[in-house]
């Protein structure tokens, strides 16, 4: 099914959204702009198809553990997000990555999509100083 | 030539404070479980607690005897961690991690252990395999007995209490012959015999299948039934996982996926309750020990049958010597509480490491507030107990 998740994406909320993906033996990955973030995880939650119903983990890295390639010189502030989803029945994850700059950027809060995001959002700002926005709407 | 490793532990380790007491717990009395692990007993746990920047608390808000709401208040190991762990190579300082979480240690070393070995890609054989899972549904019983005798003993019910502590005697023995294989066999090469173990887990398959049928006492029933209920969109989306999502019927179990289901050969039978309440997952518990030890039986025989050498589980000198063949791994395992994960992950120009832990308890916590609705201050502590939290807990 994952082979075709950009393409469901690219379908179902535009094309561009996705910037590159990566297939692991943990799961696939995509990489976004975080500016998509809240409307991916909406969907990936809830696509009949898809049905990303548990939010497994969000994951802080700082700067220096991007697991794509820098491409940003300000690595001080630069930091990489994982929001790693999986389904209840089948045997996939989907982890979305958002890698952004927390001194120009921050984050929507996704908790009223998944209320296991609160805590670790608040986790997260405390311990990296990221701005999350709380009510999130484009 | 031996590759040099950091391992760094920031203070954004997402692990949950119920563990502390856990940690405390550990130290006054040698668990079944730590036997599995023998560098948790060996090891000084007090660092983790000067660090720790806020008091453990559960805060609660009533009309007349109802709870109205509450509000489960966590910190963080991360400082104390960071301080214990820097400088330490990565093989001295893997193992403290697995002290996140005492009470079944060897879920959190496990996990660890499989993130490592992704990483470094190092192979393991079948009977190392073989030899993780027994010692993994061991300890799983062991936790499930140990929640299941809290319940019952706050209710009194002094027959099942009894029964229990036989079940849990049955198989401490056999938990102290695999701790020693782990020492001696490693060794000596020795065949392994486990005749005592096999008969404590046929006698302990009887006297749980008796244990579950007692378990429908009225007293217990209406105790625990409808009471910390949680639908399962809520679960999923509060990050529940294991029990929470079988005792709606959701086979959801990571013995199922890979690495784990290669490591069990045929996993257990994944037992399913209906109802999403405490009495639901009280009665899973108790199906699951059925389950592992019915597992066990055979897995024991394969276990005796096979090559002698047998490796402690834990991460390796191999492992450690080994440079990371990828950028980042997760290890996962299916824990009593939920699913237990680690991932590691490798700095891009330096030998480092960062390392974030996913612990159950942290989601539980989180979802006290909506287990708590519509219960009586005398509910509590039960409940307390259902959700696998430890009696000093309790007293806080």
């Amino acid at each position: 099914m994952f082979t075709s998740l950009k393409s469901l994406i690219d379908q179902r909320l535009g094309s561009g959204v996705i910037t590159h993906e990566l297939s692991t033996d943990f799961g696939y990955f995509i990489f976004i702009h975080q500016k998509h973030l809240y409307h991916v995880l909406f969907f990936l939650k809830n696509d009949p198809d898809l049905k990303l119903t548990l939010l497994d983990q969000i994951i802080g890295l700082p700067e220096k553990h991007p697991i794509s390639d820098m491409t940003k010189d300000n690595i001080d502030t630069y930091f990489t997000i994982l929001y790693q989803l999986k389904s209840l029945n089948l045997p996939y994850r989907v982890t979305v990555v958002i890698q952004f700059d927390r001194a120009q950027d921050t984050l929507p809060g996704i908790s009223d999509i998944f209320a296991g995001a609160r805590w670790q959002e608040e986790d997260l700002a405390k311990s990296f100083e990221i701005t999350f926005l709380e009510s999130y709407r484009e | 030539m031996i590759h040099k490793n950091y391992f760094k532990l920031d203070e954004s380790l997402i692990v949950s404070r119920l563990h502390q007491k856990e940690l405390l717990d550990i130290q006054r009395s040698a668990d079944v479980d730590a036997k599995f692990f023998p560098l948790v007993t060996k090891s000084h746990l007090t660092p983790f607690f000067s660090h720790l920047p806020k008091d453990f608390a559960l805060e609660l808000q009533f009309i007349g005897n109802k709870v109205l709401s509450a509000r489960f208040d966590r910190g963080f190991f991360g400082f104390g961690l960071l301080e214990l762990l820097q400088g330490l190579s990565a093989y001295e300082a893997l193992p403290e991690v697995s002290r996140l979480h005492i009470l079944s240690p060897i879920f959190y070393q496990m996990a660890l252990l499989l993130a490592f070995e992704r990483l470094t890609d190092t192979p393991t054989s079948e009977h190392q395999g073989l030899h993780r899972a027994i010692a993994l549904e061991f300890s799983r019983i062991a936790h499930h007995i140990t929640v299941v005798k809290n319940i019952v003993l706050c209710l009194e019910l002094t027959s099942l209490v009894k029964m229990l502590d036989e079940l849990q005697g049955l198989l401490k023995n056999p938990v102290a012959t695999l701790s020693r294989i782990h020492q001696e066999e490693h060794l000596s090469a020795k065949p392994v015999t486990l005749v005592e173990t096999h008969d404590a887990v046929f006698d302990g398959l009887m006297l749980v299948e008796e244990i579950a049928a007692l378990s429908h006492d009225d007293k217990l029933v209406e105790a625990l039934a409808k009471k910390c209920f949680i639908n399962i969109t809520t679960a999923s989306s509060l990050g529940l996982t294991g029990p929470f999502l079988r005792a709606h019927h959701v086979p959801y179990d990571l013995r199922l996926n890979q690495p784990l289901r290669d490591m069990y050969g045929l996993p257990p039978a994944i037992s399913l309750t209906d109802g999403g309440d405490a009495w639901a997952r009280l009665a899973l518990r108790l199906l699951e020990i059925g389950a592992s030890l019915r597992w066990l039986k055979p897995a024991l025989y394969r276990f005796e049958k096979q090559a002698v050498q047998i490796d402690p589980i834990v991460v390796g000198i191999t492992c450690c010597q080994t440079a990371p063949k990828k950028r980042f791994a997760f290890g996962e395992v299916e824990g009593p509480e939920g699913d237990v994960k680690i991932g590691i992950f490798t700095g891009a120009s330096t030998d480092s490491y960062v390392a974030r832990v996913r612990s159950p308890a942290y989601f539980i916590g989180q979802a006290i507030p909506h287990l708590f609705s519509h219960i009586t201050i005398s509910e509590i502590p039960l409940l307390l107990y259902c959700l696998g939290i430890t009696p000093p807990e309790i007293d806080q």
